[in-house]
C-alpha cells in the first residue's frame, strides 16, 4: 500500500482477474491496517481496471435506515456502462463508470461496508465479463474445480473445514467467483470467506464439476431436473442489477446447471473420495 | 369485447428449460417459474398477438376448449401485470429487445 504526497492511499485488489484500486482519501493508519489486513493475499500491482476515489466516513450508519424482511437494501441503476449503487443497511454510496474505469465511493469507515461494496461491485464486473459471484464452497482437487453450491446453513463451511484439514485446496468457503473465459468456465478464490479463513490467496482452477449440496445421513450423487437445478443455483447467486446484466447471469446459471448434480452427504472425509470420483449415479451409495 | 397485446418488461431475463420458463427480475429480486402453458403464454407476449390469438395457440397445443382458454390466458397475464414483469395494451406493439434470449 503507498502512501503519495496528498496522504491518499492506494490498495489495489485483483478478484477473477479484475483489478480495482480504491484510493483512500481520508483513511486513517487504523483503518488502513484493517483493510490490509482484510484483503490480504489478493492485493497486487497489476494495473487497475477501475480507480475507485473512496472516503471513508463517520455518521452514515446513523443515517441508515432501517427495513423490514426482505425489503430491498441494495440498488443499482445504469445508463450506458455508468453505475450507481447504494446500500442503506451497510451504508455506502458509489457511482462507477466502467468505460471511463473510474468512480467514486462514500461509505461507512468500516471494513465490512467497505467489503459490502467490492462484493456488489464485483458481482456487477464480474457479470460484464461472463461471470459471476456464487455462495458456495469452491474447491481444487487436483487442478479439478469443483464449485459446491449452498446458501447459509447448507454444510458448506463444515465441508471447507474438512477439506481444509485434508489435501483439498479450499479456494473459497463463502461466495466463489466464476468466469467464462474461451468458453471454459474457472473458478477463483475470493477474499469474501466466511468462517474459514484459509483459502485468503488468490488462486483460480478450471471448472469441472457443479454440485447442489443436500445434508442427508449418506453419501451419494444424484441428478437435477435442468429447471431445478437453474432455481437452485439462481438462488445461490449474488447479483442485484442492474437489469441489463441478467441476460448474462441467467446465462452463466444455465450453463452451470448443465454440470450440475445433487451432492448427498454427511460431512466426513468419504464425501471428498465421492467427489473427487466424479460420477452421477443414484446406485452409488456409502455408508 | 376490446383486445388486449401483452408486451413482456423488457428488464426480465428468461429462459426456456425442460418445457417451463424461467423468468429472472433482478430489479425485484425474483425468480419466476413458469408452467408449459405459462411458457408458451410468455414467449407470444411481445406486443404483436392478441389474447384471442394466443389462446388460439393454447388451444392448438393443449387438450383445452377455447372459451378457458382465452379467459385462463388473460387471468394468467393480468396476474403477469400485477406482479410487474408485463404490461397489456389496447392496441399491438412493436417488438423491443428482450434479455435472456441468445445470452
Amino acid at each position: 500500500m503507498r502512501a503519495g504526497p496528498r496522504m491518499v492511499d492506494v490498495l489495489r485488489i485483483g478478484i477473477a482477474g479484475i483489478c480495482c484500486e480504491l484510493a483512500l482519501r481520508n483513511g486513517d493508519a487504523s483503518f488502513r491496517a484493517q483493510l490490509l489486513s482484510r484483503y490480504e493475499g489478493f492485493l497486487t500491482e497489476e494495473e487497475p481496471d477501475l480507480r475507485i476515489e473512496a472516503e471513508a466516513v463517520r455518521g452514515l450508519n446513523r443515517e441508515a435506515r432501517p427495513s423490514t424482511n426482505g425489503e430491498r437494501t441494495v440498488s443499482i441503476f445504469e445508463e450506458g456502462g455508468r453505475y450507481r449503487m447504494v446500500r442503506t443497511d451497510n451504508p455506502f454510496r458509489a457511482e462507477v463508470d466502467t468505460e471511463a474505469g473510474e468512480g467514486r465511493l462514500i461509505a461507512e469507515r468500516s471494513v465490512y461496508c467497505f467489503d459490502s461494496f467490492l462484493r456488489i461491485l464485483y458481482s456487477v464486473l464480474l457479470a460484464r465479463a461472463e461471470g459471476g459471484l456464487f455462495h458456495g464452497l469452491g474447491l481444487n482437487q487436483a487442478g479439478s474445480g469443483r464449485l459446491l453450491l449452498g446458501k447459509s446453513g447448507s454444510g458448506k463451511t463444515t465441508l471447507g473445514r474438512l477439506a481444509g484439514a485434508r489435501d483439498g485446496t479450499v479456494l473459497s468457503d463463502e461466495l466463489v467467483a466464476v468466469r467464462s473465459l474461451e468458453g471454459s468456465l474457472t473458478i477463483y478464490a475470493t477474499p469474501f470467506w466466511g468462517e474459514f479463513a484459509a483459502g485468503k490467496n488468490s488462486a483460480d482452477v478450471p471448472l469441472t464439476d457443479v454440485y447442489l449440496l443436500r445434508q442427508d445421513p449418506r453419501n451419494f450423487l444424484r441428478p437435477v431436473k435442468s429447471s431445478s437445478a437453474v432455481r437452485e443455483i439462481l438462488s445461490c447467486t449474488l447479483f442485484f442489477g442492474p437489469p441489463s446484466l441478467t441476460g448474462s447471469v441467467l446465462g452463466l446459471c444455465f450453463r452451470l446447471a448443465a454440470s450440475v448434480s445433487a451432492l448427498h452427504f454427511r460431512p466426513t472425509d468419504e464425501v471428498f473420495a465421492l467427489i473427487r470420483k466424479g460420477e452421477s449415479c443414484v446406485a452409488e451409495v456409502s455408508a | 369485447m376490446s383486445q388486449k397485446y401483452p408486451l413482456r418488461a423488457s428488464d426480465v431475463a428468461y429462459r426456456l428449460v425442460d418445457g417451463e420458463a424461467i423468468l429472472v427480475s433482478a430489479g425485484q429480486g425474483t425468480i419466476y417459474t413458469l408452467n408449459s402453458v405459462g411458457a408458451m403464454v410468455w414467449n407470444l407476449a411481445d406486443g404483436t398477438a392478441s389474447v384471442n390469438q394466443i389462446a388460439e395457440e393454447i388451444g392448438r397445443n393443449f387438450p383445452v376448449e377455447p372459451e378457458p382458454a382465452r379467459a385462463d390466458a388473460l387471468e394468467f397475464l393480468e396476474s403477469l401485470q400485477g406482479k410487474g414483469i408485463l404490461e397489456l395494451f389496447d392496441q399491438p406493439q412493436g417488438p423491443k429487445p428482450v434479455e435472456g434470449i441468445g445470452r
